[in-house]
């Protein structure tokens, strides 16, 4: 029948547009990673190898490359991020608990709450506490940038943890006090065993947002505390493969985390983690 | 003229064949009820109908006009749904409109029919609650004007009522029945209940794992069900298997394994048959005394009695065959008890095995 | 810890150097950067614009559809939810540069001239920056809603004879108004408040309040002038915020 070829003609037509309009700049950062010389016009590089790549990951050194180890920024970002993600949780999991057993009717506002931190403009609260922190000798320092992140991260972690708790039927908590468990029983070899599988998405998340944390760290960081997100911002002026051989390590674990969620958990959590 | 034909129909899921090679004819003007256990095939027939589903096989005619693959948009038919989606952003008055209007019918035409049909239903100067301000028989009955304010060929129901309390269900079938034969409208109602299709139907489809088990009037699928099937489905029956020993002039003579021994009218049966008896409660007569003059008169025992207010429902035993039957209150019945019965010949039902 | 900078960034937004009442700082950031609250705003009004357009049709095609294309596409789009901005922006970077992969291609197709290659780092770039980021948050949030949506409803609707665009425009998008709402108020937040993609994208001026921020502290040292721009920011914000509640009450009163 016509009116069969002419859908998959559209489909088909439609299929390499999103195809083309997600995987074209992506492609370009890929191709930018392995290109050591690439003229103008030509549809690909003249020249590709992974010399930024291994220049990138300390396994060579040549002057001749404009490209340092990340390894050092790495670290920072590794020790921020855990440490941010492990004070986040220690406060987001009694604080999900509470939000998720407590009742409050305004529908709306929760909604919009809940997905506000993706869409509040952070960026005038981290100017107005840089005096503050550099009174306080935050500013410049690790643990500076790790308070900030921590401030980044908790209404994020918090949400997520909230309807992690929120999934599981009050009922199941009642149960086990109805049988004779504590009520610090009942949260450990109840509630957290079936929140962990939300507990996990949240802490994920919380130390990816952490390690691809942009705003908080270039007001409060730079120049002394240089994670992955400054090493990028640094050398995208000038380089553009090193640039893109960050870009794309940062890429990764919000790759990983996205298969993750989509093959292994269930879908409700999704709505905390947009951001 | 047949409205609605199904020429060998068949769907299939995977392995599950769903609809198994239907062949079906609707009268003009007639309501038709698919019945049967649920996932014997009945919505999916009446969804290939409406061009939700397309079949596999087989052939659909609307009048004299094949829409087995026409998509529901331009088949004509109206079709009211188990949880009846009424649009919920629309008020009832946009619920009955917006096929109007996809149709560009005059504004003034559009207000005249709404408050029409809304009157047929009863529901006149409702036009601008929304469903969830109206009761769950409210929103059913203006499910039913959506589909009949077009004016569709052939009105489909999917189990429409099986939503509503039982007090309520009971009226809407007579309304439903009423309705449909004020329009004269063709109408195809699927249901799992028996009580709903013997009042409402004037023929009903029996379907069974996809197949037409029987067609006939709510009468003959009663009083004449085509196999065991059919007889357990429709109306409580308690079935007894039994050989037929001698055919006589009048009646033929059956006996169980265990030796109880029945007269039955003898139609159509061969000496060392196997047949199965179908026996309906209210068949089960139950005597004061012991009976000469009757035939078919036996001593059972009461297994259990269950008290139900306006009858009490009672179990017998009858050599190792059990009989379920209902006796008005007042009797005090205990288990162990024995009670005189009396299966009437002329009332057995027999079935194929 | 969010209270106080929040105080801080109002209360300092109506001081003067001598520590006095004034509205000296919206004075200066109106006359000094009254261009690029307009700008913000433009990029916020076309981004929402059309990342919406394009989320409600991805959306509706995939709630629709049960082609494995179909399936394909929902997969594909899911990608830019989950990709953070500084990555985003070092994309958008290499791919829109003068020199960039889609010049090269637009070239090598003899769409535009090799002399004079698109200058997309400006709004027409930070714009594209956006919906790549955005058009995937919408379909999904929109998606979720139409998911919930019983299949009755459409076929109801095709019962009386809706072709797939009624079906769409008058049921399907209408029922899930507020979830729409939500999409659209968080979508159009989030670019007025995004700083990363235009602070790498963006070239020069106009640019956006969030980097005028950052060039006010970051050069000047001057907080009260960056505060009163934040302010505008959190006004935005809280606009869209107060639309989005009103809207909602009404709903909940009126409509389901």
């Amino acid at each position: 029948m016509g009116t069969k070829w002419q859908r998959v003609l559209l489909e088909g037509l439609l299929l390499c547009l999103v195809f083309f309009l997600v995987f074209g700049p992506i492609s370009s950062l890929v191709i930018w990673s392995i290109a050591i010389r690439w003229y103008w016009p030509h549809v690909l590089p003249q020249e590709i190898g992974l010399a930024y790549w291994k220049q990138a990951l300390g396994l060579q050194r040549d002057w001749a490359i404009a490209a340092v180890s990340i390894w050092d920024a790495f670290g920072t970002s590794i020790l921020v991020a855990v440490t941010s993600t492990a004070l986040v949780m220690v406060m987001a999991i009694p604080a999900g608990y509470a939000l998720a057993r407590f009742r409050v009717p305004l529908k709306a506002l929760i909604l919009l709450l809940f997905l506000m931190p993706k869409a509040f403009p952070q960026q005038p609260i981290f100017v107005n506490l840089l005096p503050a922190f550099t009174r306080w000798g935050l500013a410049g320092t690790v643990p500076g940038v790790i308070l900030i992140h921590i401030l980044v991260c908790l209404i994020f972690g918090v949400w997520i943890t909230t309807s992690a708790f929120k999934a599981i039927p009050q009922e199941l908590e009642e149960a086990a006090r109805s049988v004779g468990a504590t009520r610090w029983c009942t949260f450990w070899k109840v509630l957290l065993p079936l929140a962990a599988p939300g507990l996990l998405v949240s802490t994920v998340f919380v130390f990816i947002t952490s390690l691809t944390e942009f705003t908080g760290t270039f007001f409060i960081g730079l120049p002394f505390v240089t994670t992955l997100p400054m090493l990028l911002y640094s050398s995208s002026g000038y380089n553009m493969q090193f640039a893109s051989v960050i870009a794309i390590v940062l890429l990764i674990p919000s790759l990983l985390f996205m298969v993750l969620i989509q093959k292994v958990l269930r879908p409700e959590y999704m709505g905390g983690i947009i951001r | 003229m047949p409205e609605v034909k199904l020429d060998g129909v068949t769907k299939r899921y995977g392995k599950v064949t769903a609809v198994d090679h239907l062949n079906l004819t609707v009268r003009d003007g007639e309501i038709l009820t698919l019945l049967g256990p649920s996932g014997c095939g009945k919505t999916t027939t009446l969804r290939c109908i409406a061009g939700f589903i397309i079949p596999d096989e087989g052939r659909i005619f609307l009048g004299k006009e094949e829409v087995t693959r026409l998509p529901p948009e331009k088949r004509d038919i109206g079709f009211v749904f188990q949880n009846y989606a009424l649009w919920p952003h629309m008020t009832v008055f946009q619920n009955l409109a917006f096929g109007l209007q996809l149709r560009h019918t005059p504004r003034e035409e559009i207000r005249q029919r709404v408050r029409e049909v809304l009157s047929l239903v009863r529901l006149s100067g409702m036009e601008d609650r929304y469903p969830r301000q109206l009761s769950g028989g409210q929103q059913q009955r203006v499910a039913l004007a959506r589909a009949l304010v077009l004016r569709p060929r052939v009105l489909l129901l999917d189990e429409p009522l099986s939503n509503l309390d039982a007090k309520l269900r009971e009226e809407m079938r007579f309304e439903i029945r009423e309705l449909q034969r004020q329009l004269g409208i063709t109408a195809i109602y699927v249901t799992h209940d028996q009580a709903e299709a013997l009042v409402l139907s004037d023929r009903i489809a029996v379907l069974n794992e996809g197949r037409l088990v029987q067609l006939g009037s709510p009468e003959e699928i009663y009083q004449r069900p085509a196999n065991k099937f059919v007889a357990g489905f429709i109306g409580l029956s308690s079935f007894i298997k039994a050989r037929v020993v001698t055919v006589g002039a009048d009646a033929a003579i059956l006996e169980t394994e265990d030796g109880v021994r029945f007269k039955a009218p003898k139609n159509g049966l061969a000496k060392g048959q196997e047949v199965v008896l179908a026996i309906r409660p209210e068949h089960v007569e139950i005597l004061s005394a012991p009976s000469e003059v009757l035939d078919n008169v036996f001593q059972a025992e009461v297994m259990r009695a269950a008290y139900l207010g306006n009858s009490i429902d009672c179990r017998l035993r009858l050599g190792k065959w059990e009989l379920r039957t209902q006796l008005p209150p007042g009797r005090v019945l205990s288990p162990g008890e024995k009670l005189w019965i009396h299966l009437p010949s002329e009332k057995l039902i027999l079935v194929k095995a | 810890m969010y209270v106080y900078p929040f105080a801080l960034s109002i209360i300092r937004s109506f001081t003067d150097e001598s520590g006095s009442l004034s509205l000296v700082n919206y004075h200066k950031a109106v006359s000094l950067y009254g261009r690029d609250i307009l700008f913000s705003i433009q990029v916020a009004i076309l981004g929402t614009l059309i990342s919406t357009i394009l989320g409600l049709a991805l959306a509706a095609y995939i709630r629709l559809s049960n082609s494995r294309v179909a399936r394909l596409v929902n997969s594909i789009s899911r990608l830019g939810i989950f990709l953070p901005y500084v990555v985003v922006a070092q994309m958008m970077r290499s791919f829109l540069a003068p020199h960039g992969l889609l010049n090269v291609l637009l070239a090598n197709m003899g769409l535009v001239d090799i002399d004079a290659p698109l200058r997309l780092f400006n709004i027409w770039g930070l714009t594209f920056g956006f919906i790549w980021k955005e058009t995937p948050f919408i379909t999904f949030i929109v998606l979720s809603g139409l998911q919930v949506i019983d299949d009755a409803y459409v076929e109801a609707a095709r019962s009386v004879g809706a072709k797939t665009h009624h079906v769409v425009l008058r049921i399907l998008l209408p029922m899930i108004k507020p979830t729409i709402a939500i999409a659209v108020v968080l979508t159009f937040c989030t670019i007025v408040s995004t700083f990363t993609l235009p602070y790498m994208i963006v070239a020069g001026t106009p640019t956006t309040v969030t980097v005028d921020i950052a060039h006010r502290v970051t050069y000047f040292g001057d907080y009260q002038v960056a505060s009163a721009l934040g302010v505008f920011l959190y006004l935005i914000v809280g606009v869209m915020a107060i639309y989005y509640l009103r809207r909602t009450v009404r709903e909940e009163v009126y409509g389901y």
